[in-house]
């Protein structure tokens, strides 16, 4: 050893520099009061630390990486069926919503009109060859009789064409045969609103001299001696000026007739 | 220049007796210095020791007797133990090597040699200081050269009258 270091001075060298400068790290304080030593340690130790610590996190990184995706195929299950449950929810919330505003509505027919109505369900529609009538289940027994007016809280329906004890068949007011009284505003020009056989109607019988604006509501006029008055069939979409003394006026209904779920019969008093 | 053993191109064995003799010579001479007169007046003797023992035996023996010199000096002196003995130990080395690649034949050589190696030894004390982070009070250019200046007078009679004391030159005339 001692031949080794005589034959490598600066190792000697080195070792003697290493025990001064140690000596002097155990006496000298740096101006935060800390030895010098220590200093010196921490500063030499930080680089391992810090490596230790990102090493550390990224072995973390890997291991959750991993783990996720090991459970990713059963978390996306579980999220599938969640999805599933919150989706029948949403549904079945929608539809009660739908029934509660659907009751509401109803609800107000009867604080709306003086009439006296019965709630009927549609449990019949599109017939063959008979697009424009629907069978509803009221019939004799709830009072409902032939040319009983049929209504909803959006407007006019049509009316009843045929009775039996428990159901009925309505005539949509679509239809090319049906006709309600009506007029446009609640106190406005009177005509006669017929059905194309499409989904649009078309309001008869105003003078080509009258000003009609599209948009204006048309109401029915309680003057066919089936519809009360007073109830919106829809709004004025097209007023034309043709060469005879009538106006050509289309009237886009309030009631979505292919949507028909519910209706409300207007009855005599019993 | 040709590389030698030492200045006069024998390696001398210096036996620790006289080593020791050195060292409590320097000893006594410091503190006298240190009581008596101001910084830029003292001569660096135990460097000049030090320098003597290095060049003329070999770099590590230099660095060794540096380290002891030193740490006994800090310890008398009280200062942070090593400082002194960090400085001497690289200026021991140091000299071991100088003397491998010059001569030291020429008087005003040696002064110029000592006092630049107390220069160099200001030089590293200094600079640990500030690698330690200290406070380092402001040195005076002028205390330092003539400091130095006095350390190459102080060598140069040491090398001087050591040598003549130690290694006479011998009288061949008494072989006939």
């Amino acid at each position: 050893m001692t031949e080794y270091v005589r034959r490598n001075p600066f190792l000697g060298l080195l070792a003697l520099v290493i025990l001064n400068l140690f000596l002097l790290s155990i006496q000298v304080r740096s101006e935060n009061g800390r030895l010098v030593l220590r200093s010196w340690g921490l500063a030499a130790f930080t680089p391992f630390a810090l490596t230790a610590d990102v090493a550390s996190n990224l072995m973390h990184q890997v291991v959750d990486r991993y783990r996720f995706l090991t459970h990713l195929e059963e978390r996306n299950r579980y999220l599938e069926e969640q999805n599933w449950r919150l989706k029948t929810e949403l549904n079945r919330l929608e539809a009660l919503r739908r029934q509660v505003a659907k009751d509401e509505g109803f609800r107000l027919l009867s604080t709306l009109y003086s009439f006296k109505t019965i709630r009927a369900s549609v449990v019949w529609r599109n017939l063959p060859m008979y697009a424009n009538k629907v069978i509803i289940n009221a019939g004799l027994r709830e009072h409902v009789r032939k040319d009983s007016a049929v209504i909803t809280p959006e407007g006019v329906v049509g009316r009843v064409r045929a009775v039996t004890g428990l159901t009925s068949e309505v005539e949509l007011l679509t239809d090319v045969n049906a006709a309600a009284g009506a007029q446009i505003g609640e106190e406005g020009l009177q005509g006669v609103v017929q059905g194309t056989g499409r989904r649009e109607l078309r309001l008869n019988f105003i003078l080509g001299t009258e000003q009609v604006e599209p948009g204006e509501v048309v109401y029915t006029s309680g003057t066919d001696g089936i519809y009360p008055k007073g109830v919106p069939i829809g709004k004025v979409e097209a007023a034309e000026r043709t060469t005879g003394i009538f106006q050509r006026i289309t009237v886009d209904p309030f009631v979505q007739f292919s949507r028909l779920e519910e209706v409300a019969v207007v009855i005599d008093e019993p | 220049m040709k590389p030698t053993t030492s200045n006069d191109g024998v390696q001398r064995r210096i036996p620790p007796l006289e080593i020791l003799v050195f060292l409590i010579v320097g000893l006594a001479v410091d503190l006298v210095q240190g009581a008596l007169l101001p910084g830029y007046l003292r001569a660096e003797v135990l460097l000049v020791l030090v320098v003597y023992v290095g060049w003329s035996t070999s770099p590590l023996k230099g660095a060794v007797v540096g380290t002891i010199f030193g740490i006994l000096e800090d310890y008398l002196v009280g200062i942070p133990i090593g400082l002194n003995g960090l400085s001497m130990t690289l200026i021991g080395f140091l000299s071991g090597y100088l003397s491998r690649w010059m001569s030291t034949e020429l008087g005003p050589f040696r002064v110029l040699l000592f006092a630049g190696l107390a220069l160099l030894d200001r030089a590293i004390i200094l600079g640990t200081l500030y690698l330690l982070a200290q406070n380092v009070s402001p040195v005076r250019i002028d205390g330092l050269l003539l400091s130095a200046f006095l350390t190459g007078i102080i060598g140069e009679v040491f090398f001087g009258l050591y040598d003549k004391i130690r290694f006479p030159p011998k009288d061949f005339r008494r072989l006939h």
